[in-house]
């Protein structure tokens, strides 16, 4: 490039240094966000693969009575496979005057676990008497070594020390099960004892287990090879992929990957268009200069590469930014998302392929955007420098104004802020584009947080009643159903049973829970317009999402085994329940009573009066005998709603990020317009047409844009969010899209304000729009 | 100031200019009028001390090389430019004193503009382009707009759209879309530069009728002096001041030039 058009680009860029910024400012946008969100994904999910492989997350687990008799076998087993047994048992806890299900998981007496090791945080490992505390209950109640705890023991409550605190791979995400994925730590938490000391440690049998780890993780038939030893056995196993905490964890960090890929590129379309706009506009205000430089010889190589050097300018405008703040914005999102999880695993790496990745791929897009410019530029006939004719196009009457005749009645200036929507289609279809984008992004974050609530309050406020469920030790329910009943801050109080359990149709399984619930149930609504009401006298209600995993028709038998007692009966379908957060059986719990031939219930759900005390009537119900948790169903529903807090932060990012985005191209397409028509608006303006007018049609044919833009974006995002939330379901769950009636509504305010505010300045030029210099420009 | 009742009880312009001719106001009287650009060693003198009168009805011709200022005096007699200093008398109301918004209603009511390039709206028919115009200054705007273009001979083209248009049709409803409004003042600068001979004939003609038979004080900004034997005034730019000027008793037709 010669020296002369070298200072050309320069002050080419100077003169619209406003609309350069905006271009450059989207391609920042993208380059942030798919840095972040790919430096997010990546070190997420190196942090979990290495924590996974450092402390040995089991590959496959076995339950079940002998589960450790195979442990021979199994470490004969192709990769080096680890092993270890160990004993589980789940009872009451009580901490800091809370009580609570508490799970204890046996370690080797001394020493580190050969599988499904502990991160230690504080103190040391337990030993008789002791125990250590899973990091997110320890976190909860401040625990720390030397302080004491009660366990519930076959003989009553006991003392046990805290000898320390720490992190388990199997709990990451203290789940209780896969059924049991949202909890609350003064619900559930995890303690590790001495495996010699478990069998006295809780009120009920410990559950026996076999966890493999394969020390050669290329060795993928050692899970095959595991569960077909298991299976000889009668023994269920689990592999990695039905790990609660595992699952729910890598179910997150995939759709963060999926993020990663989907919105990078609609920043970078959106900065395609403004880069577009921006430089079709220059070259058709410059088609005379263009024409002269041909005349003269220049060869149009050089034009085209003058050209792409302006869209690689904006690219690499954006690209340093955009790095910067996706690294640092990568950042905190990885410290919020592990924070959030109380994961002290915060593995910030810089990777340079990912940096230079968005690189990349923002000068491909500003070079993408640059070409089809740059090219018409190459093409310029010599004779266009001698064109006088406004550029714009040849004029006709609007589509709207053909359709509808009486249009024509309009006055002169709307007609032609009419017909100047099509005076340029190219742009004003990319700028409709752009609009749609940008709402689409945040219709995509808004749709999926709307889901998040709409469904915790469903399930909270709608489907289940009950203020809180009291776990009970084997035998006390009707003890403490009396005590709870006769609590002046109760207004009703029901038994009913919570069963781990399996459910069996043919070939299919799921593990879940049987909840039993008596007739006539004030606790729980069961949410189906045309099944009943109240748990059926006979058969089972399944959850809509089981319909599919188990392949159940009504009125299909289907077993149920119980975990505890190996029990198991076989009930027909009485109908499905659609319940957004829970994949569970219900029955009717005398039936369930009278099919077992003995009294089933674990707990009591209890509703408390309007006004009461919740905390209070926390304390005394937990200080009852036979209590073993209490869990407060609103500070469940408010933990969950905390767990998804993340998604309200990244729906306002977004928000900004898409207003920004579409003010930008708003911006540009609107400069480019008003520019490309200076003359003759200043023409209007010599001829008296008042600036407020000539502002307000200008104001008119961009909200018009935006107008036709809105709609578009909302059915675009509306049917992006809904293929997002189908990728995001998990077995047995079954969510659709909820939005609330207004998102859309705000979501669709929010874009026009950035409209709004991208008109202004643009609208500012137009009324010191210098007319002299205009008609000047174009006379002798 | 500038009153809309105006717009809507249009007045027999003959005898607005016979009226201002007896009252002996000038259709345009400029006093020790300046005009520069810029400030210290770079300041442009555009316009150096000009003083003129011309009065209501008469064409007139304003004669310059480039640069002389012929431009910077159309937009300052026709309010888009404000002058450094002077006085700028149009029926009498000094306009230099006006306020951004009176100005721009003086633009609407009072003041044509031709240009060179005729700037016409290339997404509005011909019809349409003087319409917008039309519209804003009072009834009936298209029968009007259908008037101001017939005057000037393009009745049958008034739905083409500019693109469809001969440089000389586009002039034409450049003029229309001037005169539609009946200003009291028709400021043409170099409006046949862009055209060829017989067409900047015709689009002369049309404009010296205007003068004649509509009474409308026409200015006409050219370098071309052989359109000087048209006016009924020639007035001779030099380096931002008037050289010389002249009234011409009896000036020749349009179609009679010849460049
Ligand atoms: N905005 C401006 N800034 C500086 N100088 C200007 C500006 N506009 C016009 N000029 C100068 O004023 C003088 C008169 O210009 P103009 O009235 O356009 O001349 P003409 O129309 O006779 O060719 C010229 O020297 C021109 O360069
Ligand atoms: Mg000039």
């Amino acid at each position: 490039m010669s020296r002369v058009l070298r200072a050309k680009l320069r002050r080419d860029v100077w003169r619209q240094r406003w609309q350069f910024t905006a271009v450059a400012i989207v391609i920042a946008l993208g380059v942030c966000v798919f840095v972040a969100a790919f430096d997010a994904y990546r070190n997420l999910s190196g942090s979990f693969d290495r924590a996974y492989t450092d402390q040995r997350l089991p590959d496959v687990v076995v339950t079940g009575p002998g589960a450790s008799a195979l442990a021979g076998q199994m470490s004969a087993l192709p990769g080096h496979p680890a092993v270890q047994a160990r004993h589980e048992t789940e009872t009451g806890l009580r901490v800091a005057g809370h009580t609570l299900l508490g799970r204890v998981v046996g370690i080797p007496d001394g020493s580190q676990p050969e599988v499904a090791r502990l991160a230690l945080r504080t103190g040391r490992l337990p030993g008789p008497g002791q125990v250590l505390v899973e990091q997110h209950l320890a976190d909860h109640f401040h625990l720390r070594p030397g302080q004491s705890i009660e366990l519930l023991g076959p003989s009553g409550w006991q003392h046990v020390t805290v000898s320390g605190t720490g992190l388990s791979t199997e709990y990451f995400w203290p789940a209780r099960s896969a059924q049991e994925v949202m909890t609350t730590p003064d619900y559930f938490g995890v303690l590790f004892a001495p495996e010699s000391g478990i069998s006295t440690a809780g009120s009920t049998p410990p559950v026996e287990q076999l966890a493999v780890y394969a020390q050669d993780r290329a060795a993928a038939e050692l899970v095959d090879g595991t569960r077909s030893i298991a299976a000889a056995h009668g023994l269920p196993s689990a592999v990695r992929a039905d790990q609660p905490s595992f699952h729910a964890l890598d179910e997150d960090v995939k759709s963060i990957g999926t993020f990663a890929t989907l919105l990078p590129c609609l920043f970078l379309a959106a900065a395609v268009v403004g880069t577009y706009v921006l430089l079709s506009r220059l070259v058709a205000a410059q088609r005379a200069v263009i024409g002269t430089l041909t005349a003269n010889g220049l060869p149009p190589s050089v034009l085209r590469r003058h050209y792409l050097g302006y869209g690689l300018a904006a690219g690499a405008a954006g690209v340093v930014p955009g790095l910067v703040g996706g690294y640092l914005f990568g950042d905190w999102f990885t410290t919020q998302y592990t924070s959030a999880l109380g994961l002290p695993l915060h593995v910030t790496q810089l990777h340079p392929w990912t940096l230079l990745i968005g690189a990349g791929a923002a000068l491909a897009a500003a070079a993408l955007a640059a070409w089809a410019p740059a090219r018409a530029a190459a093409a310029t006939s010599p004779a266009e420098a001698m064109s006088t004719a406004p550029a714009g196009g040849r004029g006709r009457r609007s589509l709207l104004e053909r359709v509808l005749p009486p249009l024509r009645g309009m006055r002169t200036r709307w007609r032609m802020a009419a017909r100047s929507i099509t005076r340029n289609r190219k742009r004003s279809l990319l700028t409709i584009g752009g609009v749609a984008v940008s709402l689409s992004l945040v219709l995509v974050f808004a749709g999926l947080r709307d889901t998040v609530s709409t469904v915790v309050d469903r399930q909270f406020g709608t489907i289940q009643r009950q203020s809180a469920e009291v776990g009970t030790a084997p035998g006390a329910t009707p003890g403490v159903l009396s005590a709870v009943s006769a609590d002046p801050a109760v207004r009703a109080a029901e038994p009913y049973a919570r069963l781990d359990a399996g459910l069996t149709n043919g070939p299919h399984r799921f593990d879940t829970l049987l909840i039993a619930l008596p007739a006539g149930t004030a606790m729980h609504q069961f949410p189906s317009a045309d099944g009943p009401a109240q748990p059926p006298a006979s058969g089972v209600l399944v959850s809509q999402g089981l319909k599919d995993t188990l392949h159940l028709g009504l009125g299909d038998p289907v077993t149920i085994t119980l975990a505890q007692s190996g029990r198991s009966l076989t009930e027909p379908v009485a109908g499905f329940v659609d319940e957004p957060m829970n994949a569970v059986a219900y029955i009717r719990l005398e039936h369930l009573d009278r099919t077992l031939g003995a009294p089933s219930a674990t707990g009591v759900l209890l509703q408390l009066r309007t006004g009461a005390d919740h905390d209070a009537a926390r304390q005394r119900i937990s200080a009852l005998p036979g209590v073993q948790s209490y869990q407060d169903t609103n500070a469940l529903a408010s933990a969950m709603r905390d767990a998804f807090s993340l998604y309200d932060t990244l729906v306002g990012i977004m928000l900004l990020f898409a207003a920004i985005m579409a003010a930008a191209l708003l911006f540009n397409a609107m400069s480019a317009n008003v520019a490309e028509r200076s003359v003759e608006l200043g023409t209007l303006r010599a001829a008296g047409m008042a600036p407020g007018m000539l502002a307000r049609l200008i104001a008119v044919e961009n909200l018009a844009l935006v107008a036709i833009g809105i709609p578009v974006g909302l059915s675009v995002g509306t049917l992006l969010a809904r293929g997002l939330m189908a990728t995001y379901q998990t077995q047995g769950y079954h969510w659709s899209l909820q939005m609330q009636a207004l998102t859309p509504v705000y979501v669709a305010l929010g874009i026009l304000l950035a409209a709004l505010i991208a008109q202004t300045p643009v609208l500012r030029t137009l009324r010191r729009i210098d007319i002299a210099r205009i008609v000047r420009e174009r006379s002798l | 100031m500038w009153s809309r009742t105006r717009q809507t009880s249009k007045p027999d312009l003959a005898a607005v200019a016979e009226q201002a001719a007896e009252s002996g106001h000038p259709a345009v009287r400029l006093e020790s009028l300046t005009k520069t650009y810029g400030s210290g060693a770079s300041t442009v003198h555009a316009l150096k001390n000009v003083r003129l009168e011309v009065w209501p009805g008469e064409f007139v011709v304003l004669l310059g090389p480039s640069g002389s200022g012929k431009t910077t005096l159309l937009n300052v007699v026709g309010g888009i430019e404000r002058p450094t200093s002077g006085r700028i008398e149009v029926a009498g109301t000094d306009i230099a004193a006006l306020s951004e918004a009176a100005r721009t209603e003086y633009r609407r009511t009072r003041v044509g503009f031709v240009f060179q390039f005729f700037n016409l709206v290339p997404s509005l028919t011909a019809l349409e382009n003087v319409e917008i115009i039309a519209e804003l200054t009072g009834p009936d705007a298209r029968a009007r707009s259908r008037a101001a273009l017939a005057g000037v001979g393009l009745a049958e083209a008034a739905d083409r759209f500019p693109g469809q248009l001969s440089g000389g049709q586009q002039q034409r409803v450049a003029i229309a879309r001037a005169i539609v409004k009946e200003p009291a003042l028709l400021l043409c600068d170099e409006p046949t530069g862009s055209l060829d001979l017989e067409v900047g004939r015709q689009v002369l003609g049309v404009l010296r009728a205007l003068a004649r038979e509509g009474h409308h004080t026409v200015i006409v900004v050219t370098h071309n002096s052989a359109i000087a034997a048209m006016a009924d005034h020639v007035v001779w730019l030099r380096s931002g001041t008037i050289s010389r000027q002249e009234k011409v008793r009896s000036p020749v037709e349009a179609a009679d030039l010849w460049w």
